[in-house]
């Protein structure tokens, strides 16, 4: 994707109708990517182009010149950057001058917004004020959007650990050197960028030699002191300490502060070069010394703990970019395991869903290295048992493909069988069996098309998923949201080899990957991985990893619903309701909470209720679907009481909206998930698949995060989620005795 | 005053095991009453476990206790753990542990019962609710009349699954009058006639804190457990149990079954009874163990996808992915049953047979051998990675009063020589038989 920049004096736009969210976005914080992210999936819905209005300076520094205004937290490109990471591809961004500081509210939806855009959506925060003097604000535009029918979305803010997340407080929490809330609010870390200059070369005097750089003019500053650091070097990141101040040992009466980074673990000559600092941790203030020893033995203190403090932090980074393939790299000297996930990404239709996992099925059936299922397989248990596993998730329309790896790090032999088994993987990739005309071998595509042939059918054999996935159909259609794991049996029968060399050819050449590793990973390992992934083509064209997002599914207006029958003993009840927030959005939280108390868990109403009390089901949960944004209720019913219990779970959800609920059943599923979201780090597995989740959602969340904004979910909030459930679903699957007895 | 000191004062007595492997401890307590508890010290982990294993499942219907006989309906012991979980209007016992932030469950397999829970907090808290409903449950016939229709819910559900409708059947083609050969939950028949009666001659008998052990892992005060223990824990040990079972024959007592359902895709299932392990010729302890660890290497060496077996099968596409086995060996039975999808499913059990028995003739191959006891010992230690997963494994070996930690052991012992001499009873053809469930 290309960003396409459009200024006022860009006289011609391509002429489209437009989504536009509108705003300043300095530092395009959580609740700024909720806002342009709701942006993308509802002009999705309405086929709308997206794009951000935004300005050239903060309108502060024009219109409010005698309040305080901190400095960027971005520069502007750093901000274009950021939007195009989140998937905008147009950007109009004018200057905020005097001329359009004086511009009237209404004048400037007439001119810009209607006119010029040609806007049919509009996307705001909550707090949003525009035109002159500010006098423009949601009434404003709720009044314009309603004459001149373009649709309005305002987009909550986020509250975290107690507070709005807003673009002042995170300057505030920089100027205070707080870079584990500024993390927090941003969902990132925060960093400056600058070229590296000679500086006195003190620091190579004293042992630990420092890339240096100043600030750019107008940027925020964070407070002086020593910092727990990274900083990307080119593709690639580094661990780091960072002075960032006034220096006032060394240069006294500087008043130009200074960046100055020592990376750990390498010598690399940077003088010229941009690099880019991560701010994580502060550990002191600036200090002025008496004397260089007592500088130099303080620093040598520094190094020691922020070393100490890389060492023990679990937390993920990109540590490198391989052509262009970002490489996540999560240290944890907790587990004797490694865990490595290749993910491919691509747009879901009914023939890739087929083709892609069978595609899956034939790489990881053996490698030109090790030639078949018997000797792939003895090779990994030869490893300890390593494993080597593929599979596909589907997110919405995104399918995405998962290469992964597992095995001990070490063995007391000194072998490292986590190693060994990852460059297997890149074998199993970049080298399959082929034949001599370089095609797949007929024989061994037949035999997994066949198998997964078999497995389709066998799907059915389960009640259960039988019923899920025909409750699935009805809710989507012929959207490819609905499209099941392998696709279908028809799609497999039409494909040919031809069709898998492509496919093949496409995963390496064209569709975007990442990479996430986990575990006690050293350097050598870390630089096996790298190589590793050098084998893939040198001309891959890809997007960025992530950049693709899952398009909206539309819902049916009205309720759909269906009896089915078959020969059971059990009915089967599924019912499906529609209008969770959107899947990435900070209240998923609240879709959760209200999930856990209607059926997610053993307290729930729907266990508590309708299995305990009025016994009319033995199994009964429900469970809330991210990317459907939909909750499902799905029960196995004695047959003749479907109709009772189907009031009875449509009663609960009733309860949950008027707030008919007691306040234990609330507390209880804040502390079950708590629990959950405490416990997400005691598993590397769960660890590297949350990163690679956060990766697709584009929101990177910590555990004290994820616990700040469950603490802050509120009974109105749920009754208020509750509200907005629709049933769009009523299926029942019944024994063929009922239909026979009907009918009499 | 240190732990050990202080415990002793309590009545426990304290063993310590470390693994050579990872370094991680495992410490024994046993008290005076009998009663074992095992801890793993997992440092750093949020989530704590703890299990409680009953050496008390659905195969025994027969016991003596006090030297009095006592003869229970097939299900009870899966009835039991339904009626631990009490009900109330505030959620009963999974209410008030989840209201602590407990996730509890329960399990009821052929030789035990399990009832195990995790938490982050109030893990003390919900360790001690949870041991006192287990000692302590209300087992009169209001209870169980209502547990009862729940529970035939839950078998009426599995008359749904195709799976578990064939395993049931090949194990009444392998079985004569075991309970084994019995549904776990029971029959709609003999649930029926489940009273309360039964339940608590089955509590006075096995639930007593001689006969349950504890597992805990995770990071937490040791010693606070202990001592929360004692109000549960009497000064001398129960009575012992015997259970009985009835005479059953070596050989199987059918060939070959079929049952035809609504599905989609056939399916089967090839059992084999090992007649070294019947109710006469029962196995304990690390003999037990010994041979279900060697066991699992023998068939991962035949059976796994790196056997030949499975790759002649897989590529004539009579098997999928969902092909597996199971060696269910316990102190009075023990079978192979392997299996799973296939499009041809009498083809496919021939065909399997016929591969298993040449691959038995042919010996064990040692190098596969000595593969599959790293891989067994690789999973040893990457199982210890996860706290849940290594307490339930702990929890199941207290059963043979062996520890999680004498795997690796047992596995660097093993030799194939000794593997091949326990494969005897895969080269009788009339220990074997198939189940088979088909499309109607």
């Amino acid at each position: 994707m290309i960003l396409k920049l459009f200024d006022r004096s860009d006289e011609k736009l391509p002429s489209k109708q437009r989504g536009v969210a509108l705003g300043f976005f300095d530092g395009v914080h959580r609740g700024h990517s909720d806002l342009i992210r709701t942006l993308i999936l509802n002009c999705s819905r309405l086929e709308l182009e997206p794009a951000v209005f935004t300005f050239d300076e903060h309108p502060a520094t024009v219109a409010h010149k005698r309040k305080r205004f901190g400095g960027y937290i971005n520069t502007l490109n750093e901000r274009l950057q950021l939007f195009e990471e989140i998937g905008i591809s147009e950007v109009h961004h004018y200057h905020f001058d005097e001329e359009f500081c004086r511009l009237a509210p209404v004048d400037f939806l007439n001119d810009i917004i209607a006119k010029r855009l040609d806007a049919r959506l509009l996307v705001v925060g909550a707090d949003y004020r525009f035109g002159y003097k500010g006098e423009g604000n949601i009434d404003t535009l709720r009044k314009w959007c309603a004459d001149h029918n373009v649709e309005l979305t305002v987009v909550p803010d986020v509250d975290l650990h107690g507070q709005r997340i807003s673009s002042t407080r995170i300057r505030q929490l920089i100027e205070q050197g707080d870079m584990p809330m500024t993390s927090s609010c941003l969902g990132r870390h925060f960093s400056l960028r600058g070229q590296v200059v000679r500086g006195r070369r003190l620091g190579r005097e004293l042992g630990f030699p420092t890339a240096n750089f100043t600030v750019a003019e107008g940027q925020i500053k964070p407070s002086y002191g020593v910092y727990v650091t990274r900083t990307r070097v080119g593709q690639r990141t580094w661990w780091s300490i960072t002075s960032f101040g006034l220096r006032p040992t060394v240069s006294e009466g500087d008043i130009i502060p200074m960046v100055e980074t020592y990376i750990y673990d390498t010598k690399m000559n940077l003088y010229g070069q941009e690099i880019e600092v991560f701010f994580l941790e502060k550990l002191r203030d600036e200090i002025k010394f008496e004397s260089l020893l007592q500088l130099s033995t303080k620093i040598q203190d520094d190094l020691k703990q922020a070393y100490e403090w890389h060492q023990s932090s679990e937390d993920s980074y990109i540590s490198n970019y391989v052509k262009d393939i970002p490489v996540w790299l999560l240290q944890s000297d907790r587990f004797a395991q490694g865990s490595l996930q290749l993910v491919f990404q691509q747009r879901l239709d009914k023939k890739n869903a087929s083709l892609f996992e069978l595609l899956l099925q034939v790489l990881t059936s053996g490698c030109r290295r090790f030639p078949g299922r018997v000797e792939l397989s003895t090779e990994l248990d030869r490893l300890y048992g390593s494993s080597i596993d593929s599979n596909i998730h589907n997110y919405g329309d995104i399918q995405n493909l998962f290469l992964t790896v597992d095995g001990l790090v070490n063995w007391t032999d000194s072998s490292q069988p986590f190693a060994e088994a990852a460059r297997l993987l890149f074998d199993i990739l970049f080298d399959p069996q082929l034949d001599e005309e370089g095609n797949f071998i007929e024989a061994i595509f037949e035999s997994e098309r066949q198998n997964m042939i078999t497995e389709l059918k066998a799907r059915e054999n389960d009640r259960a998923r039988y019923a899920y996935d025909r409750s699935i159909d009805l809710l989507c259609g012929d959207q490819p949201h609905g499209i099941r794991s392998g696709g279908s049996i028809e799609e497999l029968n039409a494909l040919s080899l031809s069709d898998l060399k492509n496919a093949y050819s496409k995963l390496l050449n064209e569709l975007p990957v990442m990479v996430c590793i986990g575990g006690r990973i050293d350097s050598y390992l870390l630089e096996d991985i790298y190589e590793n992934l050098n084998r893939f083509p040198s001309a891959r064209n890809q997007a960025k990893f992530g950049s693709m997002k899952p398009s909206a599914l539309v819902v049916p207006e009205n309720e759909i619903s269906l009896d089915e029958h078959r020969k059971l003993e059990q009915a089967r009840v599924n019912l499906i309701l529609t209008g969770l927030p959107p899947y990435f959005s900070h209240r998923s939280i609240v879709s959760s909470m209200l999930n856990s108390m209607l059926g997610g868990d053993v307290h729930s109403l729907l266990f508590d209720v309708v299995r305990e009390k009025m016994g009319l089901a033995y199994s009964v949960y429900s469970s809330a679907s991210r990317y459907l944004a939909a909750i499902f209720i799905i029960a196995g019913i004695e047959p003749t009481k479907t109709e009772d219990a189907i009031e009875a779970m449509k009663k609960q959800v009733a309860d949950l909206a008027a707030g008919n609920f007691d306040d234990r059943l609330m507390d209880t599923s804040r502390r079950m998930l708590s629990a959950s979201i405490e416990a997400s780090h005691d598993d590397l597995g769960h660890m590297v698949s949350a990163v690679v989740s956060a990766v697709v959602l584009g929101r990177n969340m910590s555990r004290s995060d994820a616990l700040s904004l469950l603490d802050a979910v509120s009974r109105q909030d749920i009754m208020e989620m509750a509200g907005m459930l629709k049933l769009a679903v009523s299926y029942r699957l019944l024994p063929d005795r009922m239909k026979e007895d009907d009918e009499q | 005053m240190s732990i050990i000191e202080q415990s002793a004062q309590y009545g426990f007595h304290m063993q310590e095991t470390r693994d050579h492997l990872t370094g991680q401890t495992l410490r024994t307590w046993r008290h005076k009453s009998g009663m074992m508890v095992k801890v793993l010290p997992r440092p750093g982990f949020s989530k704590r476990f703890a299990a409680m294993t009953v050496p008390y499942g659905s195969i025994h219907q027969s016991f003596t206790a006090n030297g009095r006989r006592i003869d229970v309906p097939a299900g009870s012991a899966h009835f039991l753990e339904h009626c631990v979980f009490s009900r109330d209007d505030e959620g009963g016992l999974l209410g008030k542990l989840s209201a602590l932030g407990a996730s509890a469950n329960a399990y009821t397999s052929h030789t035990h019962t399990m009832y195990f829970f995790s938490a982050v907090h109030n893990f003390e808290d919900a360790l001690k609710l949870y041991l006192g409903a287990v000692l302590d449950p209300y087992l009169e016939q209001d209870r169980v009349e209502a547990e009862r229709p729940v529970i035939l819910a839950e078998l009426s559900q599995y008359l749904d699954d195709p799976d578990n409708r064939c395993y049931m059947q090949l194990l009444e083609n392998l079985y004569e009058g075991h309970p084994v050969k019995q549904d776990i939950g029971g029959t709609l028949d003999s649930v029926v006639d489940i009273n309360s009666d039964h339940l608590k001659s089955i509590h006075s008998a096995y639930y007593r804190p001689g006969s349950l052990s504890l597992t805990v892992a995770g990071d937490f005060d040791e010693e606070k457990i202990l001592a929360d223990l004692l109000e549960f824990l009497p000064e001398r040990p129960g009575p012992e149990i015997i259970a009985i079972f009835p005479d059953e024959p070596e050989n199987v007592i059918r060939t070959e079954s079929q049952l035809k359902m609504d599905i989609s895709a056939p399916s089967f299932l090839c059992g084999i009874k090992d007649p070294e392990i019947l109710p006469h010729k029962t196995k304990s302890g690390l003999d037990l163990v010994g041979r279900q660890r060697a066991a699992r290497l023998m068939f991962d060496t035949l059976l796994s996808p790196v056997s030949p077996v499975y790759e002649t099968l897989y590529s004539e596409g009579l098997i999928n992915e969902s092909f597996g086995y199971h060696y269910a060996c316990e102190s009075s039975f023990a079978f192979l049953a392997i299996g799973g999808e296939s499009p041809e499913p009498e083809k496919a059990s021939d065909r399997l047979i016929e591969l298993l028995m040449q691959a038995v003739t042919d010996g064990i191959d040692n190098k596969m051998f000595e593969i599959q006891k790293r891989a067994a010992a690789g999973d040893f230690v990457r199982s210890l990675d996860a706290v849940e997963h290594s307490g339930m494994v702990q929890a199941q070996c207290n059963l043979h009063k062996v520890d999680l930690f004498d795997y690796p052991l047992l596995y660097d012992k093993m030799d194939a020589a000794a593997a091949d001499y326990m494969l005897s009873f895969l080269r009788n053809r009339e220990n074997y038989s198939v189940s088979i469930v088909r499309e109607q």
